[in-house]
């Protein structure tokens, strides 16, 4: 069976060039040149219908980049993006075309992420009718049933967003994404800006969506926690690769690369009281410049002579378990 | 319905009014509009109607009565014209040029900076740095120079200002579009997707818009004012088609002579029509400046 | 840094290049100015002759083209109407023009700073509302409007000051002035005025928000707290502060009050470059218009030039910023 969407070995690198006046200083002394920051590199996953993968990374591993990707706001440099195995975006000289309007996106700023200068009711209608999915006469019933299917009364699409609170805009984003009938949804960050009782909610909705819609929902999140309560299962990013995947039960009984260890031991459990609090110790390094070998060594508590030379493979650990990591090989 | 929210517009004339000199100035300014367009009902001469000037009139002080059997308010000038007709006359060329090199330096400025905002790169480059070379010299020179290459005229006026001018509009939606793109609705209505037109126009160009209209309303009072100092000079509106400026130059070699009116009335009107337009400026720019918003 | 330097000294010199361009072209395009050469009376081989002398036959390239080897050289051509070389008779009319300006930019200062710092110190009290309000009508009347209204009261009405020309002028260092004199004085005061009114209105915007910024820092209240008088504190220690933006200002604005001049000279029969400017252009002297737009051309790029390095050696973040 084919999954729903899939992203096939993807990269996507940034290209900083100098200017001109750099270059021909950089021709005289040799010091300008091209620099690449590789924000993803060589990523596979796929998602089934009805099913939520949490993807998960500290700030800068290109987790967001990668959600682009899926959702056809950006190219990738390598690689592919397929929804039900088509390609979700085109490349029209450099610039994302014929977007897909399967693969919705949910953003992290409630704040930022609506049109402060547009009714709610405009802003959900604007996309299905510009796609034909509804028509100006049937808007007005669009609109009511996706703020209904976000728990909101469908009053509110006279208002605009100046006049909601941040939960209430949160939903009104998942509500516009709704609208489009997509058949996959990439969240990112999108209760990270909220009160964590507000983020319950948020996410009780869309648990909800998933068990009405048989959505496939790519959930990214710094926050693990969030991710457990959510998703089926986990991709952890460091430094633009995966370095682990699986089922969520799984990974987080026990995980099977270092850095997923180190994530776990930093979430907060009522059970464990800080009796052990390791956080990942050190900085992430500079993306401009990773480490040689395995991106993680710096930081790694079980790093061996082999980490620093070569990088570790994604392979198959278990049944159904990816990892990254030069320890599964003993 | 308690519900259905008061619109950003309504809440905007309510913090505008809050001002009684803006609102002054705003009601001057339609009055200043309304008498331009009525001119040819409102006056008791047309003072370009050569027929109908007769020299026995010629600079009679305020408040005489000329040979036309009604009183001369403002006096007459030279040729003996009514000062007040040619006022209202003047002003409806005035606040024409000021409004026509208004509009059309906003949509093209505001065009420029949107076209260098979205595609960036190398047209952003060119069309900025040609952005800012203007801006680095005066408007009343640039418009100086424009009219001496183009000739006097009011097509030309109107150009002169326009290219004098597009530049601040430019500058400004390229700063404003810059600072709301990297906002992620725009991302949200890009990904739906909707097409990069619609994206520009519905949801880009409508916030670019609080600092465009402040400093839509600086540029027709610069515009007005520029116009003006152009035609005193002699080469900005010809003397057929006379602006306030041109009618302040027609009197400017009798001033001196005693014979105030002909020049000061005009003057008079130039300079209530520039402060009530900048009044309402003024006022704009604190309702619509985020920074000063509780 | 050097890559900066570069950019911005290639960029000048290309806007220079540019603007020669269009000025030629744009001049090239205006009237036909043979007919205010010759008598309109004179017959044909005088026409061609004169047409012949000027190159006035040539198409338009070969006429740049010629026009950019003499600017090379120095030479701006002649004024058709007093012939004589267009550059020397706008440098004849420079000391004029600089005079009006330096004394403007003198009497801009001298009430400016004095005004804004009041109106900074105690904002709430009337006269700082009536010297804010002054400024905004500074900066929105028209120059030659004001100038009006100071002949009419100074001079029509009062007779205290002569409305136009230069008055009675005093031999220096070979150029004539006219302030040594007290006729001349007289002669430039309300031309001055009249072209100090929109920089007067900057600075004291700039100094008030400047006191105002300063003000409650740390420096001066430890300054106060030192012991020194409110005088001292103010003319020494928030003056300092405030006049580096006031300078700079000052620096970027002398160009646009040369500028003005041309309003000003105009009203007032100031015998500067201005009014030979606006003389040059009503009678279609091409080579006098197309010489002092490059003088002014050269004025501003140089002017924006050492701004840009000026700013770049003290801030390092221009220099990054702007390459991006």
């Amino acid at each position: 069976m084919t999954a729903l969407l899939a992203l096939e070995s993807v990269s996507k690198r940034f290209v900083l060039r100098p200017t001109l006046a750099e270059r021909m200083v950089g021709a005289l002394t040799g010091a300008a040149k091209t620099e690449v920051v590789r924000a993803v590199d060589g990523v596979s996953l796929a998602l089934d219908r009805g099913e939520v993968v949490g993807l998960v990374g500290e700030s800068g591993c290109g987790k967001s980049t990668l959600g682009r990707i899926a959702a056809g706001l950006m190219l990738p440099t390598e690689g592919r993006a397929l929804i039900d195995g088509a390609p979700v975006a085109e490349d029209a000289g450099g610039r994302a075309a014929k977007r897909t309007t399967a693969v919705q996106m949910i953003f992290q700023d409630p704040f930022a992420s609506l049109n402060p200068r547009m009714r709610v009711g405009e802003a959900i209608a604007e996309g299905p009718v510009a796609h034909g999915l509804t028509d100006r006469a049937r808007a007005r019933d669009t609109v009511a049933a996706a703020l209904r299917r976000v728990g909101l009364d469908p009053a509110f699409a006279s208002r605009y967003p100046h006049q909601f609170s941040g939960g209430q805009r949160a939903r009104i984003g998942i509500a516009r994404a709704l609208a489009m009938e997509p058949r996959a949804i990439v969240a990112d960050e999108a209760v990270a800006a909220l009160d964590v009782s507000i983020q319950a909610q948020v996410l009780n909705t869309f648990l909800d969506l998933r068990r009405d819609l048989d959505l496939a929902i790519l959930f990214i999140s710094h926050d693990l926690g969030v991710v457990g309560h959510l998703a089926d299962r986990v991709a952890i990013m460091y430094l633009g690769r995966v370095v682990e995947a699986g089922a969520v039960t799984a990974v987080f009984a026990d995980p099977a690369h270092p850095y997923t260890r180190g994530l776990i031991e930093a979430v907060p459990r009522l059970d464990r009281r800080r009796a052990s609090f390791h956080p990942v110790r050190g900085e992430i390094p500079p993306p401009l410049d990773p480490p040689r070998g395995c991106h993680f060594h710096p930081r790694c508590p079980q790093a061996m002579p082999r980490c620093r030379a070569e990088a570790p493979v994604l392979r198959e650990v278990a049944p159904g378990r990816l990892a990254a990591c030069h320890l599964h090989d003993a | 319905m308690s519900t259905r929210a008061a619109s950003p517009a309504a809440l905007f004339w309510a913090e505008f009014a809050e001002s009684r000199m803006a609102l002054a100035g705003l009601v001057v300014f339609a009055l200043a509009v309304l008498v331009a367009l009525t001119a040819p009902w409102i006056t008791p001469q047309n003072p370009y109607d050569q027929a109908g000037l007769a020299l026995m009139d010629a600079r009679l002080p305020p408040g005489s009565v000329g040979s036309g059997g009604y009183t001369h308010w403002l006096g007459t000038d030279a040729q003996g014209r009514d000062v007040l007709s040619a006022i209202v006359w003047g002003l409806r060329t005035s606040l024409f040029v000021g409004a026509a090199a208004g509009v059309v330096a906003l949509c093209i400025g505001t065009a420029v900076g949107l076209a260098a905002a979205f595609c960036g790169g190398r047209v952003e480059l060119a069309l900025m740095r040609l952005v800012d070379l203007q801006l680095s010299f005066p408007a009343i020179l640039l418009a100086l120079v424009l009219v001496a290459i183009l000739g006097q005229g009011l097509f030309q006026v109107v150009a002169a200002l326009v290219a004098a001018q597009y530049a601040y509009f430019a500058r400004t939606v390229h700063g404003a579009a810059l600072s709301e793109r990297r906002k992620e609705y725009i991302e949200a209505a890009a990904g739906i997707p909707l097409h990069p037109a619609r994206v520009v126009w519905r949801h880009l160009l409508p916030n670019c818009l609080p600092p465009l209209i402040v400093v839509a309303t600086v540029q027709v009072a610069n515009a007005i004012a520029i116009e003006a100092t152009l035609s005193f000079l002699g080469v900005g509106m010809p003397v057929t088609e006379p602006s306030l400026g041109t009618l302040i130059a027609n009197g400017f070699q009798f001033m001196l002579s005693g014979r105030y009116w002909i020049s000061v009335y005009p003057g008079i009107a130039l300079l209530i029509v520039i402060v009530a337009i900048n009044l309402v400026g003024d006022q704009l720019r604190d309702v619509l400046n985020p920074r000063l918003k509780k | 840094m050097i890559a900066f330097l570069l950019q911005r000294l290639a960029s000048a010199v290309v806007v220079i290049f540019a603007m020669s361009l269009i000025v030629f072209a744009g001049v090239f395009a205006i009237g036909n100015p043979i007919d205010v050469l010759i008598n309109p009376a004179a017959d044909q081989v005088i026409r061609a002759e004169t047409i012949a002398r000027y190159g006035l036959d040539r198409p338009f390239w070969e006429q740049y083209g010629y026009f950019l080897g003499s600017l090379v050289r120095g030479d701006f051509g002649t004024s058709f109407v007093f012939n004589q070389p267009a550059l020397g008779l706008i440098l004849s009319k420079l000391p004029a023009t600089l005079e009006l300006a330096l004394a403007a930019m003198l009497i801009a200062i001298a009430l400016g700073i004095p005004l804004g710092a009041y109106a900074g110190l105690k904002p709430d009290a009337a006269a700082s509302r009536a010297i804010m309000a002054a400024s905004v009508l500074g900066f929105s009347l028209p120059t030659f409007w004001v100038g009006l209204m100071l002949i009419l009261v100074f001079s029509v009405e009062t007779g205290w000051l002569p409305s136009g020309g230069r008055g009675e002028t005093v031999t220096l260092l070979g150029i004539d002035w006219s302030f040594p004199t007290a006729d001349g004085l007289a002669h430039l005061v309300l031309p001055a005025l009249n072209l100090a009114l929109f920089k007067l209105s900057l600075i004291i915007r700039l100094t008030r928000a400047g006191m105002r910024e300063t003000w409650p820092a740390d420096f001066v209240k430890f300054a106060r707290a030192k012991g020194l008088t409110l005088r001292r504190v103010v003319l020494v220690h928030a003056m300092r502060n405030i006049l580096i933006p006031i300078v700079t200002v000052l620096g970027l604005e002398f160009g646009s009050v040369m500028a003005f001049a041309v309003v000003t000279e105009t009203i007032f029969s100031w015998p500067g470059m201005g009014k030979l400017v606006i003389d040059s252009i009503l009678t279609l002297d091409r080579p006098v218009m197309v010489t002092y737009l490059m003088l002014v051309v050269t004025m501003f790029v140089t002017i924006n030039l050492l701004v840009d390095l000026a700013y770049a050696a003290l801030d390092p973040r221009v220099r990054l910023g702007g390459q991006r």
